[in-house]
C-alpha cells in the first residue's frame, strides 16, 4: 500500500507543485484510514523538522523528543488536518512550533535562536547587494538582537525555511496579506539595521 | 532588546545524526498505545454516564414510590392552637 505513493525526501528544493500537493493530500487522507500509510509522510519531512526545532532548542536529544512529538502528534489529530491548498508540512510546522512554545512555557527558559554559521554566510551572499557584501555574519547576528519574536519568526520561515507567504500565513495562524506586511517590515527593519554601520 | 538568545552555531548536525533519531517503529507504538489510552477513557466517561443517568432513574422512581407526606397547611396549624378567646374576639 505504501509504495503506491511515491514523494521524494525534501532536503533542498523545498517547493513543491500543486499536483505534489493534491497527491501529498491524499496520502493524508489514506494515512487517516491506514497510519502505516503516515510513514511516506514522515520519511519525507523528519529531516526539515528536526532542523526547524533545534533551530530553536540548540539541543540534538530534546530537539529528537519533540520532532517525535510533533508526528505523533499529527498522527492522532490527522482526522482535524484542513487541506488549504498549502503543502501538508506547514501543518507539521505549525505543530512543531506549538510543541516548541509548550516547552518554553514549561521549562520557563529564554527561547533561543540558533543559526547555523555556513547556513546564514550562504543566506546572506543570496540575499544582499554589491554594497552591502562587506557586511558579517556576526555583525548582522548582532544586530537581529535588537528585533523582536515575530519579525525573527517570520525572517526563519521566509529565508531558512524557504516559505511561501501562504505557507507563512497558515502556520502563524493569520492571513496572507498581513504575512506578507510582517515579512516586508521585518526585512526593512533589518535593512536598516544593517545598514547603520556604514554611515 | 529580543527576548530570544540569538546564537550562532558553528558545528552542523550530520545527517547521519539525524537519521538515527528517526524511528517509525516507536512512533507506530506510541500512537498505538495513545490510542488505547483515548478509547479507556472514552469507555469511562461513557461508563460513568450511564452510572449518572442509572443512579437519577432510581433515585426519581424510589420517590414517585414514597410520596413525601403533604405538610399541614399553616391555616390550620392556627385554628388547632386558637384558645376559646380567640374565638370570642
Amino acid at each position: 500500500m505504501r509504495s503506491e505513493f511515491n514523494l521524494k525526501v525534501i532536503e533542498t528544493d523545498r517547493h513543491i507543485s500543486p499536483e505534489e500537493i493534491a497527491v501529498e493530500y491524499e496520502v493524508v487522507r489514506q494515512a487517516i484510514k491506514d497510519p502505516a500509510i503516515f510513514q511516506v509522510l514522515y520519511d519525507r519531512y523528519f529531516t526539515r523538522i528536526f532542523h526547524f526545532i533545534f533551530r530553536r532548542i540548540d539541543d540534538e536529544q530534546i530537539t529528537a523528543d519533540l520532532t517525535s512529538q510533533t508526528f505523533l502528534k499529527a498522527l492522532g489529530n490527522l482526522r482535524k488536518y484542513t487541506f488549504r491548498g498549502v503543502p501538508f508540512s506547514a501543518w507539521l510546522y505549525r505543530i512543531a512550533a506549538n510543541e516548541v512554545n509548550r516547552y518554553y512555557r514549561n521549562t520557563r527558559q529564554k527561547m533561543v535562536f540558533s543559526i547555523d554559521e555556513a547556513e546564514f554566510e550562504l543566506l546572506l551572499n543570496q540575499h544582499t547587494t554589491e554594497e552591502a557584501e562587506e557586511l558579517d555574519v556576526e555583525y548582522v547576528i548582532n544586530q537581529m538582537r535588537t528585533m523582536n519574536e515575530t519579525e525573527i519568526q517570520v525572517l526563519e520561515l521566509r529565508f531558512f525555511e524557504n516559505k511561501s507567504f501562504a505557507e507563512i500565513a497558515y502556520i502563524l495562524d493569520i492571513n496572507e496579506a498581513n504575512a506578507k506586511m510582517r515579512t516586508y517590515r521585518a526585512v526593512e527593519k533589518l535593512r536598516k539595521l544593517t545598514g547603520r554601520r556604514e554611515s | 532588546m529580543s527576548r530570544i538568545d540569538i546564537r550562532l552555531r558553528h558545528r552542523q548536525v550530520t545527517q547521519g545524526r539525524i537519521e538515527s533519531h528517526k524511528n517509525y517503529n516507536y512512533l507506530m507504538e506510541m500512537h498505538e498505545e495513545q490510542s488505547r489510552r483515548k478509547t479507556r477513557g472514552i469507555m469511562v466517561m461513557v461508563f460513568m454516564a450511564i452510572m449518572v443517568l442509572a443512579v437519577t432513574i432510581v433515585v426519581v422512581r424510589s420517590c414517585e414510590k414514597h410520596p413525601v407526606p403533604q405538610t399541614e397547611s399553616p391555616a390550620d396549624t392556627v385554628q388547632q392552637n386558637s384558645t376559646p378567646y380567640d374565638i370570642a374576639y
